[in-house]
């Protein structure tokens, strides 16, 4: 990993489009200002993998529970 | 391998059903290509099921089960689906996860997938911030009933 030193109202450029500004420190908090272009996502890392492992642990093989969907759809409420 | 010609046959008929997620779902960044499976018509519940492997995730429509659910697309997202017409035409699903028993089903409401059914474009939204939980019980209310300590769930 390539590791920068970065002061208050210093930022780095990834390529062309990106940009990570140090807007504020305060003790252990740093709050950064991203500029990119909208077709790149930015997440949050521990959001994002949560929900790499929600998913994991979500798949499920169509045919294996066939007769639980039976069972589900008549505890889901009904659609008016 | 007739049955294997005989899938393929399935699948090719089908391609024009396909819904492309063009960054896949997180965990499964190759899957690009599903079909959305209704279960049982009508019904609150889909299985989305890749098109090239037996890769499938139970979902459900959120707002039936949750109706207070509230999700805010931001316009990126809406540009990637190729929805012209903003969130009008836009289906969202939450994917289940399912325990032992069918009423211990959880539903990821923080990360729902959306789907342009005119487009045939699909993605699962991240949001920026965590509002609601991946692991949303489904039927809180027989949760109460039989496990009065609810909460021991991980």
């Amino acid at each position: 990993m390539l590791v920068l030193n970065r002061k208050k109202g210093e930022s780095i450029m990834i390529g062309e489009n990106i940009e990570i500004a140090v807007i504020e420190i305060q003790g252990e908090n740093i709050k950064l200002g991203i500029s990119a272009p909208r077709s790149v996502s930015i997440y949050r890392r521990e959001i994002y993998e949560e929900i790499i492992q929600a998913n994991r642990q979500a798949t499920q093989k169509l045919s294996n529970f066939e007769d639980k969907i039976k069972a589900m759809k008549e505890l889901a409420p009904k659609e008016d | 391998m007739e049955q294997k010609d005989k899938q393929d046959q399935e699948n090719e008929l089908d391609r024009s059903k396909i819904i492309f997620f063009a960054e896949g779902i997180p965990a499964f960044e190759e899957e690009k290509e599903y079909f959305l499976l209704p279960l049982e018509e009508p019904s609150p519940f889909f299985f989305l099921q890749s098109a090239h492997s037996d890769l499938g995730l139970f979902m459900a429509d959120p707002f039936v089960f949750f109706p207070d659910y509230e999700i805010d697309l931001p316009d990126p997202l809406l540009d990637n689906l190729g929805a012209e017409n903003g969130t009008s035409g836009l289906m969202v699903f939450c994917i289940l996860s399912t325990g032992k028993e069918f009423h211990d089903t959880t539903a990821n409401l923080l990360a729902p997938v959306i789907i342009n059914a005119e487009s045939r474009k699909g993605m699962q939204f991240i949001p920026e911030k965590a509002r609601y939980s991946t692991r949303q019980p489904l039927f809180p209310e027989i949760d109460k009933q039989t496990s009065p300590a609810a909460g021991g769930g991980r």
